[in-house]
């Protein structure tokens, strides 16, 4: 089979944004850090010293401060870390231009073909790890596998700085052990795999020999993939570095803490997501013109829908009423809602154009003055009324970062 | 129905009803036209429930009165046709038979009973008569400048006040405006204000004649307005939403005033703004005593500046813009020297041609 003869390589840098502030200031080196947004109080990155404490992404800094007092918090540089990413992917292209960028730390790398050149596909794995301590000063893990899935998983069965090597013959020995919970990153979240638990699947093995028919009419399209996923199989590609370098986009998403067919809860959460979209981009001084939404409902099908106007902004109430209209689309529900995505791209610089009519500048005056407060003293201190629905349903300041590519 | 015509006797016309027919309808009758014969003439009817369109031709001869709704391939099928006799003959069914010389083709259509008909309110208000060249001529100046999209609806469309023998026209897209006003030999007795939708205005305009002497009659009505020409009558919903008060942010008094030869600008700024990126078009337009200075940067692909001489002898001032903003006015200007004035960087400016007084056009600039 053609698809058991691919290299592919994953590159996973370890603790990204903390190995780089250790890297650029010794000081920082060997000690327990952890990376905050700025004026956020939430934990994005912890490196592995501090780890060893018990900090984890997704914690506030009090709670990291009673793991480990002497916690060093550091401001995050988003800048920073995109260019690093840069040089980062340039070592790997000096190899091949089949990169594709995953995310801010992660990298695909399809080998095949060309893995003769540098003596297989483990030198070149290798070759990059060293190339990227020498060169930037951090340590990364990678896997070597024939697709994309196994060599995530790989990569991300030994860290700090593994190597990992999943040879075509050994796919079914290395995942059928995994626990379904190992299997996050590559598809399967949390929530997913305790229903999986719940049904009786507890390891990958389970997935791969579950009935097709049963996962079909429990999962839908999906069900197929899981089953994949718990074989080992993946055919998908990886993406040429040149085919994504225009992919620029800024989105927020979350997982209601109930499925609902509540539309004032739904268009509550929506606005949090929108609002909070906004204020992004207008930290990145980015506005945009094109919104999408992602509904994924309690079956796991997803819809999604696109839209874009002649003109960039970068309000949340802008975003929202393009995300609402989008999601009128699904009205009548037949379904319940699980998550909610948005995010908006075709982003141009943040300078903004003014408005003629004197209740338009308002509120463009008012996302300003909401940035700075909210900036102070906490996102979402100040925020649109209808979004206090969703707070009192629970669960906000954790909304994972859909993707935030900006490859300049 | 039968008759006998010419191509070019109603090839332009089916064209134009084209232009009206709505695209993506659901509805089949709506992609249709509407033919309907009656002493040698043929009326052709088009419509996507927000405009309707009804246009008169003479043809060679009607043998048989009666109405049909044929799909719209008719028009490319009529358009290849060479310069002979076409007759078009529907049956009972609605199914067109149409001939020209040994071709012969049969189209299956659809009643005529059904095709709607934008209803005209029982009441006609008022109506004024002016030249179609004048009507032109306003559309023209400023319709560019409305919204395309619907996220404000109010927006999306050309407003039109008449008051009098008062003519005034706004379109604005929020960040700029464009603004007409006019006096007329003949006006209203009473005030009618309307948001005419962009739609309309685009087909509107396609059919207007530079004819001095060819006239239009508007026909106000309460939720609809009627424009009536010599072979053609459009009837178009309006949008019934409240326009933004434009008079206030047209400003009154400035403090710094420039006067451009309007070719020299329009060129330098359309140079300048191939350095700009496809998003942001921003220029910094920078006034200094008799010159004015043009910059635009766009991160790691370049720079553009531009010098050119004008009258200036106000304050030193630096206002950025979107460069599409200012193309799109310098473009529908006539007069050879513009006159740009100005309040402060903030604010809003005014560009207008020298010795014309009717178009007005204001932009906002964008904050660094």
């Amino acid at each position: 089979m053609t698809q058991n003869s691919r290299k592919i390589i994953l590159v996973d840098m370890n603790a990204y944004f903390a190995s780089v502030e250790q890297a650029s200031n010794p000081e920082l080196r060997g000690k327990a850090i952890v990376i905050c947004g700025d004026g956020r109080t939430i934990v994005v990155t912890a490196s592995y010293e501090a780890r060893r404490y018990g900090i984890k992404t997704g914690m506030t800094l009090p709670e990291a401060r009673r793991l480990c007092p002497f916690v060093i918090p550091v401001i995050g540089n988003l800048d920073k870390y995109v260019d690093v990413s840069l040089r980062i992917h340039k070592i790997m292209l000096e190899y091949t231009d089949q990169v594709e960028v995953f995310s801010i730390d992660e990298c695909f790398l399809d080998v095949t073909g060309v893995e003769h050149l540098w003596g297989g596909a483990v030198n070149i794995a290798a070759g990059i790890k060293k190339k990227i301590k020498e060169q930037i000063g951090i340590t990364c893990s990678a896997g070597v596998a024939p697709n994309k899935v196994v060599a995530k998983l790989a990569a991300k069965s030994k860290k700090p700085d593994g190597l990992t090597v999943v040879e075509p013959d050994e796919v079914e020995n290395f995942m059928f052990p995994l626990p379904v919970e190992k299997l996050q990153g590559v598809g399967i979240g949390a929530r997913l795999s305790e229903k999986f638990r719940l049904m009786g699947i507890n390891t990958a093995r389970d997935l791969a020999m579950a009935d097709g028919g049963f996962l079909k009419a429990r999962f839908g399209v999906m069900g197929a993939f899981y089953k994949n996923v718990g074989l080992g199989r993946d055919s998908s590609r990886v993406k040429k570095y040149s085919e994504q370098a225009p992919v620029k986009s800024v989105g927020h998403s979350h997982t209601l803490p109930k499925d609902t067919y509540d539309i004032s809860v739904v268009r509550s959460y929506l606005l949090m997501l929108c609002e909070k979209t906004a204020a992004r981009l207008r930290g990145y001084k980015l506005t945009g013109r094109t919104v999408f939404l992602m509904v994924r409902f309690g079956d796991f099908e997803i819809f999604s829908g696109r839209e874009t106007l002649k003109s960039c902004f970068n309000t949340g109430y802008g975003i929202f009423s393009l995300a609402w209209k989008i999601f009128e689309r699904v009205l009548p529900l037949k379904k319940a809602v699980r998550l909610l995505g948005v995010g908006i791209s075709n982003l141009a610089g943040g300078d903004t154009q003014q408005y003629l009519f004197e209740d338009m500048q308002k509120k463009q005056k008012l996302s300003a003055v909401m940035d700075e407060i909210n900036a102070k003293y906490g996102e979402l201190t100040v925020k649109p009324s209808s979004v206090i629905i969703a707070q009192k349903h629970g669960i906000l300041g954790r909304c994972g970062i859909i993707s935030t590519r900006l490859i300049k | 129905m039968k008759l006998i015509t010419k191509k070019n006797e109603i090839l332009d016309s089916l064209q134009v009803a084209q232009f009206f027919i709505s695209t993506g309808s659901t509805l089949p009758l709506l992609s249709n036209i509407l033919f309907d014969a009656q002493d040698d003439f043929l009326f052709l009817s088009a419509t996507d429930m927000d405009i309707s369109v009804k246009i008169k031709c003479r043809v060679e001869k009607v043998e048989q009165a009666g109405k049909t709704t044929i799909p719209k391939k008719i028009i490319p099928l009529i358009k290849e046709f060479t310069d002979d006799i076409i007759k078009i003959e529907t049956d009972k069914n609605d199914n067109t038979k149409v001939v020209c010389k040994k071709a012969s083709y049969k189209i299956n259509g659809l009643p005529a009973e059904d095709f709607p008909v934008l209803q005209l309110d029982e009441k006609k208000l008022e109506s004024i008569t002016i030249p179609q060249k004048l009507l032109k001529e306003i559309i023209s100046k400023i319709y560019y400048a409305a919204l395309k999209d619907t996220t404000k609806r109010n927006l999306n469309g050309v407003y039109f006040k008449f008051e009098g023998k008062i003519i005034e026209a706004v379109a604005t897209d929020a960040h700029r405006l464009a603004y007409y006003k006019t006096e007329v030999k003949t006006g209203v007795k009473s005030k009618f204000d309307y948001i005419i939708p962009l739609k309309t205005i685009n087909e509107i305009v396609k059919v207007l004649s530079d004819d001095e002497t060819k006239e239009i009659t508007l026909n106000f009505y309460d939720k609809v307005i009627e424009f009536q020409m010599e072979n053609m009558d459009i009837v178009s919903r309006i949008i019934d939403e409240n326009y933004p008060n434009y008079n206030q942010v047209i400003p009154k008094e400035f403090n710094m005033e420039a006067s451009v030869n309007k070719e020299e600008f329009a060129a330098a700024i359309r140079r300048a703004s191939t350095i700009t990126s496809d998003k942001s078009k921003i220029v910094i337009i920078k006034f200094e005593k008799n010159k004015l200075m043009i910059i635009a940067q766009a991160q790691d692909e370049g720079e553009a500046f531009e010098e050119i001489d004008i009258k200036y002898d106000s304050e030193p001032v630096e206002v950025s813009y979107n460069a599409a903003y200012i193309m799109d006015v310098l473009k529908v200007i006539e007069s050879d020297t513009i006159e740009i004035k100005l309040i402060s960087s903030m604010n809003p400016g005014i560009i207008k041609g020298k010795g014309n007084d009717d178009f007005l056009y204001i932009v906002m600039p964008i904050r660094k």
